[in-house]
């Protein structure tokens, strides 16, 4: 029976060498319960989006985004229109086919409940938005409301599909990040102009960087 | 010697053992395209279809052929009897490495 004791470095071997070629050979038990351990972990890494980048390039694309707007609403930097543009162009643009990109290939070759549920929180993302745009986009509010309004609308939007994500994936985190959020936008519009964007940019998006990086220290373990 | 647990020889093979943990990992329903479990196990293609076969044999794997955009597709399910035996693997080694542990229960 003492087959059956192995350092942990041992079994870890166990489950590599078992990654090998032709493996008829019955592993012993802490082997067996090693190699059980690496095959879940690694489907599940493999099959989780990459969280580091899908909440880094949107904490990125908010810094800049609000930190810009702030900037400019305080009358501290002069930016030229077109660096504006181009700034957020940069961040926005790379921030959406990421994550698109990065939410499909994880769900590649799956089928069945857990991709639908997928498919149709993705999309949830897109019509919520939208919906959210069009909405605002009828009411001619003056430049100063909606300076207030329109970015915290949609923080307020991003926190509740955060919630959404967090129920459905039963991810804690997601969902704390969701509640942060929505008391972030809901702090910025009392604050007034240009301080609302100062919150946005640092409790917002420094709410979904930090995540990132609580992502990225865990490592590939979703 | 207690006695031991019977460790169910269809799982208890290295390579085996590892398809059936991949597939175990997915929630019930969902079924995963042979070349996403290649690609998620670094197997070659030839020995995880002989794996594949052996436990479809026992019923443990369920195994659908389909066509998407007119390409042949394969999908890998663990049956519910797939599930059961291989909780009951777990459970069953988890037992004996408990037995090698506990003085009383290993008798060399």
């Amino acid at each position: 029976m003492s087959k059956l004791h192995k350092t942990p470095a041992e079994a870890a071997t166990a489950a590599t060498n078992a990654a090998g070629t032709n493996s008829e050979e019955p592993p012993s038990a802490a082997d067996a319960l090693a190699i059980i351990e690496e095959g879940r972990s690694r489907t599940a890494a493999g099959l989780t989006p990459n969280l580091v980048l899908m909440y880094g390039v949107w904490g990125v694309a908010w810094m800049v985004g609000f930190g810009v707007s702030y900037v400019l609403s305080a009358d501290l930097l002069d930016i030229p229109p077109a660096l504006v543009i181009t700034l957020i162009a940069a961040t926005f643009v790379p921030a959406v086919v990421i994550s698109i990109v990065v939410g499909v290939r994880s769900g590649r070759g799956l089928r069945g409940p857990s991709e639908t549920t997928g498919t149709m929180y993705g999309i949830s993302w897109m019509i919520a938005l939208t919906g959210m745009g069009l909405l605002l986009g009828g009411i001619q509010l003056p430049d100063d409301v909606a300076g207030l309004v329109y970015p915290a609308s949609f923080v307020l939007l991003v926190g509740v599909m955060y919630l959404f994500g967090g129920t459905l994936w039963n991810d804690r985190l997601q969902y704390g990040l969701g509640i942060w959020l929505i008391v972030v936008a809901a702090m910025s519009t009392f604050l007034g102009n240009p301080n609302n964007y100062l919150v946005l940019a640092v409790g917002g998006a420094g709410g979904l960087l930090a995540i990132a990086g609580y992502h990225a220290f865990r490592g590939a373990t979703p | 010697m207690t006695a031991m647990p019977e460790l169910d020889p269809v799982i208890h093979a290295q390579a085996r053992l590892r398809v059936t943990a991949a597939l175990a990992s997915l929630h019930p329903g969902d079924r995963i395209s042979f070349p996403r479990l290649q690609e998620l196990l670094d197997m070659t293609a030839g020995n995880l279809s002989t794996h594949l076969r052996k436990l479809e044999d026992a019923s443990y794997v369920e195994i659908t052929k389909t066509h998407e955009r007119r390409t042949p597709v394969t999908y890998v399910q663990l049956t519910r009897t797939g599930r059961r035996a291989f909780e009951d693997y777990t459970a069953a080694v988890r037992a004996l490495l408990d037995a090698s542990i506990t003085p009383t229960g290993s008798t060399p």
